[in-house]
């Protein structure tokens, strides 16, 4: 067993995949499951006639094809990750051997029905309001079209917009191309988060470049790559893509040094989804110390400032300024596979649903702000010239906790994650975030299978908790476990250097007396 | 070897472009819409409105303010009588203020208007069922939640209300 054990870590330190054939051969595996798993049973060919279709819909509520599906997933991972190890320790592979085979994956993923949420016919029909019956997306709801030959696909029937005013434009100018073809519209929405993708995946190989450039091709791997990224995506077309592209274009402006910009380029990230704006106050502080001079500060922030306003005005303007904003304040009680979702379930046994919720908004906006201060004072507190790590440790703790304290928890929301970890190739943090995109993955399992066959058996609470379980224990877990090791090690350190230090104090006093002897005898 | 052909030269020359061209593209579509402008009229302007006097409704209703609910999902569904959401909503609003009678009136008019919308309907028939719980005729009430399971078997509410009635 220890010997197996043993060869297993040797395989993972030093994986057979050198050789682009080998590398090929993982590829062609991946790319295997992609068409077997998704590819031909969600065919769009096959579905789109039918809407609101769900991934268990389609493939049948059997828990052997949960098994099969939660193996597939496992796989996908694994060849992820022994790819990783192997760029790690070969990085002199061909460079069209580790970008080539994410196309072929996109491709699989672009032509299947949305499995996992029907966002993308949201999208669709939140851009066809304005653009085919002239109504404001973020006061209208698709109700208010019920005629639009779309309409029936579409999901969050009764609510407005809640994204930002800049998705919401380019949704109305995909949704101007798509016309009133489903086929179009979709094809034409999944390119865009497609195209976006690919921009992700550049601009972490340009910062890498400039940043730490032994790494670049690694971390453009680790997000090209990953299964859920391709999943959400390409599959689901979710648009959170987006966002993560205008920060990641921010952060590689930063990089440039061309500091006037980042502020209003993060802004439209924040105006595609709100939940970017936590990079704001670390993005501030990164400026203000990076200038020399007042004058130069003050032209970076305040300049950035303004042009941000002039970024707010061109994409919320049409829409009317304040209903582009009312998502942030207009959104209703959701719980799904959180943390809060837990409290909220307990407290519903000793208060009523309105002051338990009311509870858990308090718990969470406490404990998101905690968070958010401390991290902000220790990025403030790093001292010295500004570091670029540091900006992104700071937008990665962030997100962190900003998923962690999310009343309402979805899987694609990972990307905003995945996005800025991958920029922190080897590190702990890193490691994290591609560990909640694996068990975030397979929360789909629990919400679609597990809740589809054993629905009428387990309360509300139990399968919350299961959910909750599977997406957030594994990553706090190897959290937990390396700040022990890494505290452990400092430790072993310290404690190799206080034995280094009485070794030399030791050797020090006994040179002491023969010196003495030697000036006495003189 | 044939796998060593089409190897990529470093640095990547144009490639830095790429993402500028995007951002570049989605702001030129942010100007353009600017200066076409949004395309008004008199049916975009009440449904505009319909939808304002919609989401205070549901604003009211998660504050619990019942009359507040009911004034503005009834002035809703004055301007449209189809509208299903705000007839749930002040179906919703009459029944916590005890108007059953009339609040039971406001669902059976959303099972006939909402019959592709099995969400709607979902609701419809749960929220009948509380009506008729509340009355005690719990045989019409389990009907009701079953009919709602029915519809729509995701809907947790009507499960639970449909366990709650057949333990009494």
């Amino acid at each position: 067993m220890a010997r197996a054990l043993e060869r297993f870590s040797q395989l993972l330190r030093n994986p057979p995949l050198r050789r682009p054939a080998a590398w090929l051969s993982m590829a062609a595996i991946a790319l295997t499951i992609y068409v077997v798993a998704f590819g031909v049973p969600f065919f769009i060919g096959k579905h789109f006639t039918v809407p609101q279709l769900t991934w268990v819909g389609i493939v049948g509520y059997r828990i052997d094809v949960a098994v099969a599906y939660t193996l597939a997933l496992c796989t996908l991972f694994a060849l992820y990750y022994l790819g990783y190890r192997t760029l790690t320790a070969h990085p002199a592979l061909p460079l069209w051997v580790i970008y080539v085979p994410p196309v072929a994956f996109a491709l699989v993923l672009l032509a299947i029905y949305p499995p996992g949420g029907w966002d993308l016919f949201l999208y669709v029909s939140q851009g066809r309001l304005y653009s085919a019956h002239s109504l404001n997306p973020f006061f209208a709801t698709p109700l208010d079209a019920p005629a639009d030959p779309l309409f029936q696909y579409s999901s969050w029937w009764p609510y407005p917009s809640t994204y930002g005013p800049a998705w919401q434009m380019l949704a109305i100018l995909l949704s101007l191309l798509g016309g009133q073809n489903l086929w179009l519209n979709m094809l034409v929405f999944k390119l865009a988060s497609v195209v976006f993708f690919s921009g992700a995946v550049v601009l972490v190989y340009l910062i890498l470049r400039q940043h730490r450039t032994e790494v670049r091709h690694i971390g453009a791997y680790l997000l090209a790559w990953n299964p859920l990224l391709l999943f959400e995506i390409a599959g689901n077309g979710h648009n959170d893509i987006v966002m993560v592209f205008f920060v990641l274009l921010a952060i590689y402006l930063v990089s440039l040094k061309r500091l006037l910009w980042t502020l209003p380029v993060l802004a439209i990230s924040a105006l595609v989804k709100y939940s970017s704006g936590l990079l704001f106050p670390g993005m501030i502080v990164f400026i203000w110390s990076s200038a020399k001079g007042l004058r130069q500060k003050l032209v970076w922030t305040a300049g950035g400032a303004a042009l941000s306003a002039v970024a707010l005005l061109l994409f919320a303007r049409p829409f009317g300024m304040v209903y582009s904003l009312f998502a942030l304040f207009g959104l209703e009680e959701l719980y799904r596979s959180s943390p809060a979702t837990l409290l909220y379930f307990s407290l519903q046994g000793s208060f009523s649903q309105h002051d338990a919720s009311n509870i858990v908004k308090i718990v969470v906006a406490l404990g998101l702000g905690t968070a958010c201060v401390v991290e902000w004072v220790r990025f403030v507190r790093v001292g010295g010239p500004p570091k670029l790590e540091a900006l992104l440790s700071f937008g990665y703790q962030v997100t962190f906790f900003f998923l962690l304290f999310l009343p309402r928890f979805h899987p694609w929301f990972v990307v905003w994650l995945v996005g800025l970890g991958v920029l922190l190739v080897g590190t702990e943090q890193m490691k994290r975030a591609v560990l909640l995109s694996f068990s975030a993955f397979l929360s789909h399992i629990v919400y679609y299978f597990v809740y589809g066959i054993y629905q009428d058996r387990l309360n509300n609470f139990t399968f919350e908790m299961m959910g909750t379980a599977v997406v957030f224990g594994p990553p706090l877990i190897y959290w937990l476990y390396s700040c022990i090791r890494s505290r452990r090690s400092l430790l072993e350190q310290q404690n190799r250097t206080i034995a280094l230090q009485e070794a030399e104090i030791a050797r020090l006093k006994a040179l002491v007396p023969k010196h003495r002897t030697l000036e006495r005898t003189r | 070897m044939w796998y060593n052909l089409p190897v990529i030269s470093e640095p990547l020359p144009r490639i830095s472009l790429f993402p500028f061209l995007l951002a570049g593209l989605v702001i030129a579509g942010a100007v353009v819409l600017n200066l076409a402008g949004p395309r008004d009229s008199t049916e975009s302007a009440r449904v505009t409105q319909l939808s304002g006097l919609v989401i205070q409704a549901r604003e009211a209703y998660v504050r619990e303010n019942w009359p507040e609910t009911q004034r503005y999902a009834g002035q809703a569904v004055a301007l449209d009588p189809s509208h299903v959401t705000a007839r749930l909503i002040l179906g919703l609003a009459l029944m916590n203020m005890n108007y059953l009678d009339q609040a039971e009136a406001e669902f059976r008019a959303v099972i006939t208007l909402a019959k592709e919308d099995s969400n709607s309907l979902a609701w419809a028939h749960n929220d009948l069922g509380v009506v008729y719980q509340r009355r005690g005729q719990l045989n019409r009430a389990e009907q009701e939640y079953q009919a709602a399971v029915d519809l729509d078997p995701s809907n947790a509410q009507a499960r639970s209300n449909l366990t709650a009635v057949r333990r009494h």
